[in-house]
């Protein structure tokens, strides 16, 4: 494999609300390689998009904070970076792609100004020179008849195409990393496939790590090369994805994958996972999981696991499999 | 989604309650709490300034009269001109809007061209016409406010009717064979009752802030009887005693404050989005 | 025929574009149902797929009555709804209920729970208070939920909760058809298994019939027995669901299909990756609709429309290439 691009580790994002401190991202480590799909794998509020966010820096301001951990990018720690710095790093070399196409373009610029943007910002390009990019940016991610689209304003759009746009935007500084926070949810299924085949093409292309957050095994499979399962602020188990798929140790990414239905094969039943995520703002003891677990232990509620390595490169978060 | 909420909350506005009660205290209670009575002039005594004299706590006016008396029994009018504006105001406000919103068609063009030729028409001006011909009374003022009022309602509120008409439940609700009436009495109204309360705070200071305008223009209650817009209206010749005007206007202000904070503060605490997490 | 619960025939919907900004001229028609016709069995769950402006929900809208229909019949239990008759409608309208995707959109948040489920046997005036009663108590327990939930308003439910309570309310009149239109795709992982199993459940139970609208073809696989795929308005191929994952037919079912998510990365389907984008159903394309996205178009593809059309046992194709 090659060499680390963002090092993730001991991550604690926490919340500050009047409610009390809910503890996001707590403790989450994780690693990219270059030319490496991550994928980032949790329900709804683990704490995946947080993750990314803090990343970028760009928590929502005085609420979510960064309380420990480090977050390494090409051997240095971003969070030693003052706002200055980050925003060089941010659209040009980390890039993310948000879920929903609908309302990540802003409606009264045209396709070509809001391409223009992070170009304008990042380089030095003359009007001819910038005009000749955008058209690049449009057909590189398939755009028909681009020196017209240019003028277009995203309402005149479908869905799909806006994601492309969005993907545009987000490509245009060819950064190192792209983070998609499920970047397809929003598409149809032929959409969403041609979406996920062009940005494959497109880190070939360009040598680009990627992170995708989903909830989704399907897309994992697909694109991903490692995934990563994240449950209420911690990576429960992390591993290569075929590794994963054919040995899930953790019993919550067992019982996630027993959850979808498989168009391969005929299921009477699929598995479930009994009850709700627990509050974050107020955790029990011991295992985040321990409550829903089906093969819970009398320890699980009250010792808390940590992460270790079961076999190479395939860790886990489980006091039964250690 | 979760950061709006958490940035959205906000504290409680104690002092904007605590006010309005107070307020609330001197409209039912006022003759009886005041220290003095409040139409009783004294002219030897008269424009004492205020911090002065133990009896006249804020001084007293050209007449002698008690300053603070007056204001705490002119807390009365207000509070009457307002419950009862909004009640009529919101009532007509809010059948209309409910008709207008949920039938639609002819019935929602013609309210709504009713309502956009109201509020086309400079308020003060065909208030002070209105007030000219009805002759001024606390009665008259009342209904003065209710018909100019309810526009105000009849928009905010037929934009509400609209989108909950949309939803979901409403849909089923049709499919599950409910009436028209039903629809309109179990699940639209009490999806706007929040909008309404929220108006209605709003409106208090609108109306006090009008209801004092045209007694300063000498077009509301009739004197003697205390109200605050008449107490600025009657310094108006005593520029150079300066607590006349000053704290019956610091009275308006303070209250009409304290009701729109409130309305900010309940318009957040209500916000659907945030209610429901 | 007591096997078919619902038969459409030729159902057709059109919406008319208008322009203008004093006189309104009709420029054109949105065909968003165009000539359907199938048929649900008894106590099974038939699939609708499609891509979003295809018209599995207006033809959902259709069966339940909320939208006119332009031309077409439905024939439900042997009788023909006739939007006009009142008697039968009450009917109609008492064994057709809906289950829709939004579970915080589909309850009124000033209802309390209870009041939500017993508000269709409130509506119909043929039960006692005490009835009533009895009977949310039992949807309760039929969906999983607590007797005490009663009392409670719906925001104090997480969506898997809110979904269990639309699906006790969709059951209140012990109806015999029920229209889930993407019932579980607002819906986590695995509450989205919860619900699925549920739904199963029920029918089993109940013998409920189930019309499912969903995108997801995992989802639509595991709960159907027979699928219907639409196209622009059209159904181009329906099939026992085994079959059609099978055996899929249609050029765009197998695109469909293809572009599915494997649920291993082992797998790796052939992909067909289709050009283009869906066109406009105002102006849709001569011929066969798919045409211009097709993969084997042929000269006729562009002229004549297909008409759908028996292939082999349970499997019917609207295609010009397939030959029987």
């Amino acid at each position: 494999m090659g060499k680390k691009l963002l090092e993730v580790r001991d991550l604690k994002t926490h919340l500050f609300t009047r409610r009390g401190v809910i503890k996001a991202v707590d403790g989450v480590s994780f690693s990219v390689d270059k030319n490496e799909t991550l994928g980032l794998v949790g329900e709804s509020g683990c704490g995946k998009t947080i993750t990314c966010l803090s990343i970028l820096k760009l928590l929502p301001n005085p609420v979510g904070q960064i309380v420990g951990g480090k977050i390494i990018f090409d051997n240095v720690d971003l969070l030693s970076k003052s706002e200055k710095e980050m925003r060089k790093i941010r659209g040009r070399r980390i890039s993310m792609i948000l879920q929903d196409p609908m309302t990540s373009l802003d409606p009264l610029f045209t396709i070509g100004e809001q391409i223009a943007e992070p170009i304008r910002s990042h380089q030095n390009l003359e009007r001819t020179n910038l005009r000749k990019k955008i058209i690049e940016m449009l057909k590189l991610v398939k755009i028909s008849a681009p020196e017209a689209r240019i003028k277009e304003y995203p309402f005149q759009m479908s869905g799909g195409m806006r994601q492309r746009i969005v993907g545009a935007i987000a490509l245009s500084c060819q950064p190192d990393l792209l983070i998609a926070d499920e970047p397809t949810t929003a598409l149809d299924v032929t959409i969403q496939a041609q979406f996920m085949r062009l940005l494959k093409e497109i880190q070939q292309e360009f040598n680009m790590a990627m992170i995708m957050i989903t909830h989704d095994f399907g897309i994992v499979a697909k694109v991903c090369d490692r995934v990563a399962v994240m449950y209420s602020g911690k990576i429960v188990e992390s591993a290569g994805v075929r590794d994963l798929f054919n040995h899930p140790l953790h019993p919550y990414t067992k019982a996630l994958m027993g959850a979808l239905p498989k168009m391969e094969e005929d299921m009477e039943k699929l598995t479930t996972i009994d009850g709700q995520p627990p509050d974050l703002g107020h955790l029990p003891p011991g295992c985040n999981f321990a409550a829903r677990c089906p093969e819970v232990k009398e320890i699980c509620r009250c010792d808390s696991p940590i992460l270790s390595e079961i076999n190479d490169g395939h860790v886990v978060s489980c006091l039964r499999v250690q | 989604m979760v950061f709006n909420s958490i940035t959205q909350m906000r504290r409680m506005p104690i002092f904007s309650v605590l006010f309005l009660v107070i307020f609330l205290i001197c409209g039912i209670f006022g003759s009886s709490l005041a220290p003095l009575d409040p139409t009783d002039g004294d002219l030897s005594r008269s424009l004492i300034p205020p911090f002065q004299d133990r009896n006249y706590p804020l001084g007293t006016d050209h007449l002698g009269r008690d300053i603070l008396s007056r204001i705490i029994c002119g807390a009365r009018i207000s509070m009457i001109v307002c419950i009862m504006v909004i009640f009529f105001a919101g009532s007509i406000g809010t059948v209309l809007a409910l008709l207008s919103g949920y039938i639609g068609g002819k019935v929602d063009i013609i309210i709504m061209r009713i309502v956009d030729t109201m509020l086309s028409i400079p308020y003060m001006m065909i208030a002070i016409a209105l007030a000219a011909i009805l002759r001024p009374s606390l009665f008259n003022i009342i209904i003065l406010l209710s018909i100019l009022g309810w526009t105000g309602y009849a928009r905010v509120i037929r934009g509400e009717v609209l989108r909950i008409k949309d939803s979901d439940f409403v849909k089923l609700a049709k499919i599950d064979g409910c009436s028209k009436t039903r629809i309109l009495i179990h699940h639209i109204f009490p999806n706007i009752v929040n909008t309404l309360v929220i108006l209605a705070t709003l409106q208090v200071g609108a109306v006090i802030i009008i209801e004092s305008s045209l007694s300063f223009l000498g077009l509301g209650v009739p004197p003697p009887a205390p109200s605050w817009g008449g107490m600025l209206a009657d310094s108006r010749s005593y520029i150079s005693n300066w607590w006349l005007s000053t704290f019956p206007g610091l009275t308006i202000m303070a209250t009409v404050l304290s009701c729109n904070l409130l309305g900010e503060w309940l318009r957040l605490q209500m916000d659907p989005q945030f209610r429901q997490k | 025929m007591s096997g078919i619960i619902l038969e459409v025939k030729n159902l057709k919907k059109y919406f008319p574009v208008l322009k203008g900004l004093v006189f309104m001229k009709q420029i054109g028609l949105i065909k968003a149902v165009d000539d359907i016709s199938f048929t649900i069995n008894r106590g099974e769950t038939f699939g609708l797929v499609g891509e979003s402006g295809c018209g599995k929900t207006t033809t959902a809208k259709l069966i339940l009555l909320m939208e006119k229909i332009t031309c077409g019949e439905i024939v439900f239990d042997g009788k023909k709804i006739d939007q006009q008759s009142d008697v039968d409608l009450i009917e109609y309208k008492n064994s057709v209920k809906a289950v829709f995707q939004d579970p915080y959109s589909s309850l009124s948040p000033r209802m309390r729970v209870g009041g939500i489920i017993a508000e269709p046997m409130v509506v119909s005036k043929t039960f006692s208070h005490k009835e009533i009663r009895e009977r949310v108590s039992t949807l309760l327990d039929l969906v999983g939920l607590h007797p005490d939930s009663n009392n409670l308003y719906p925001h104090e439910f997480s969506g898997g909760q809110r979904q269990r309570i639309a699906v006790a309310r969709a059951l209140a009149l012990n109806p015999k058809l029920i229209i889930l239109d993407e019932p579980v795709s607002a819906l986590d992982i695995s509450i989205r298994a919860q619900i699925i199993n549920l739904l199963r459940d029920l029918q089993n139970k109940l013998g409920v019939t189930y019309l499912l609208i969903a995108h997801d073809l995992a989802v639509v696989k595991h709960m159907s027995k027979k699928i219907g795929v639409m196209y622009l308005g059209k159904l181009v191929e329906v099939a026992e669901s085994k079959r059609l994952y099978r055996n899929p037919l249609h050029p765009y079912t197998q695109a469909l299909l293809s572009a599915a998510l494997p649920s291993h990365p082992d797998i790796r389907q052939e992909e067909i990756i289709l050009s283009g984008e869906v066109p406009s159903p105002l102006n849709p394309p001569l011929g066969c609709r798919f045409h211009t996205r097709c993969f084997n178009a042929e000269a006729v593809c562009s002229e004549e429309e297909p008409i759908l059309k028996e292939v082999e046992e349970n499997h019917q194709v609207a295609c010009h290439l397939i030959k029987i």
